[in-house]
């Protein structure tokens, strides 16, 4: 084979290792064609530099923020492991406040935005995410309420919820998680939302409805009946 | 395996988020592997990164179309090979003080380019013509070899491009070399 051919196949990986072993010598003996050879690869590294650099990105920015996962229920495992409990137990009286100041933590946003295909609303979706992720729960609840008109979803108004609620708008907050059918639509965030709308009532002071919800999330299987327990317990 | 295999499939489709997961899930293997080397923590995530896009460009271009091994151990010679280039462990082939590196395990060679070196080579391939631009590109990056970039560009003849090639390289090099001056 030639050595323009050797070339060839090489850049275009078409070399057999046959082919590869005499490239390998021709560059040992070879100067001239070494340094043609040089001069391709410098090209070559160079080009690839340059396209390297949006895949870069995209993995250093894996490297900034955990990992999401779909499942929302593994999400609720790490919090309960994030949030300490131990002060309710040697708590005689409950105290509604420190109650909900303990358990209450902001959902983190499971949702994958590029699994979804209506891209016409991605933007404002992407936007909605992004105040709720810098707690902007505001603004953030005012663009999932917007959202909501145009993508009537459960996750969309499981977090234009969970944005009012976590931006101190309690009552606002219920309302909203109170208003969806979520277990009639079967959806995904059927417990997490009873979880939020139960500490929701635990911070009005609101005991009776606070058990009605909790009491629904400590009977079911999950991982966050074990909490509701507690929250529960609390509250005796 | 079959799910290695699974995941290069998806990565011939041009599916990121199937390579988001290879990266996590041998980064913490690989840091492991890489620490038992005298390299930096940042070198080590530099040399992580560009291994799996070396992973993903390889598949891109056909060359990696059917695993012979696993995944790991495919991605974690790609990297050994980055890493001993970062040692000067590897088989090299020396040129006017330069040296090619060599791995025959991968049939690969890649030269030491320093970053001011690149930057020079980057700048100049971007103030030639469209034409070269693309040329030089689809050879040099993209794998196609000049019948097929002849037909991808639509040139009468493979000579005719082979001599505009050669013109691109010829053009390069004085830019390249005024670059320095």
């Amino acid at each position: 084979m030639n050595k323009e051919a050797l070339k060839e196949n090489y850049f275009s990986n078409r070399l057999s290792e046959a082919e590869f072993v005499q490239l390998e010598q021709l560059l040992e003996t070879d100067a001239t064609f070494r340094e043609e050879f040089y001069d391709a690869l410098e090209i070559q590294q160079a080009l690839a530099g340059e396209k390297h650099r949006p895949l870069k990105e995209r993995l250093q920015k894996l490297d900034q923020k955990p990992a999401r996962k779909n499942h929302w229920y593994l999400y609720a495992a790490a919090l309960v492991a994030l949030i300490s409990i131990g002060s309710l137990f040697y708590n005689p009286t409950p105290d509604y406040e420190d109650v909900y100041a303990t358990h209450f933590e902001a959902y983190p946003n499971v949702v994958s935005l590029t699994n979804r295909s209506d891209a016409p609303q991605e933007g404002v979706a992407k936007e909605a995410f992004e105040l709720y992720e810098a707690n902007q729960y505001k603004e953030a609840a005012a663009a999932f309420q917007e959202l909501y008109r145009q993508r009537p979803e459960d996750y969309v108004h499981f977090y234009y919820g969970l944005s009012l609620m976590a931006g101190g708008e309690t009552e606002a907050g219920i309302d909203a998680l109170e208003t969806y059918p979520w277990q009639e639509e079967n959806s995904d965030f059927t417990t997490v939302a009873d979880w939020y709308i139960g500490l929701g009532y635990v911070k009005l002071g609101n005991s009776t409805d606070a058990r009605f919800y909790l009491q629904k999330v400590a009977d079911g299987e999950n991982s966050l009946s074990k909490r509701a327990q507690e929250v529960l317990e609390a509250l005796d | 395996m079959i799910k290695d295999q699974y995941v290069v499939d998806k990565l011939k489709q041009n599916d990121l988020k199937a390579l988001d997961e290879v990266y996590l899930t041998y980064k913490k293997e690989f840091i492991l592997f890489a620490r038992t080397f005298s390299i930096s923590e940042d070198a080590i995530a530099d040399v992580y990164q560009e291994t799996i896009i070396s992973l993903y460009e390889n598949i891109q271009n056909k060359k990696l179309e059917h695993l012979t091994s696993t995944l790991k151990t495919y991605l974690f010679a790609i990297g050994k090979f980055k890493i001993y280039k970062q040692l000067n462990k590897n088989k090299r082939l020396h040129h006017e003080g330069n040296s090619i590196h060599i791995s025959e395990e991968m049939q690969l060679f890649e030269t030491e380019v320093n970053d001011e070196r690149q930057r020079k080579l980057q700048t100049a391939l971007k103030q030639l013509g469209s034409k070269c631009q693309k040329i030089l590109e689809l050879y040099y990056y993209n794998g196609m070899t000049l019948d097929e970039i002849r037909t991808e560009l639509d040139y009468t003849s493979k000579d005719v491009l082979k001599s505009q090639k050669s013109r691109c390289l010829k053009q390069l090099k004085e830019l390249v070399k005024k670059s320095y001056e």
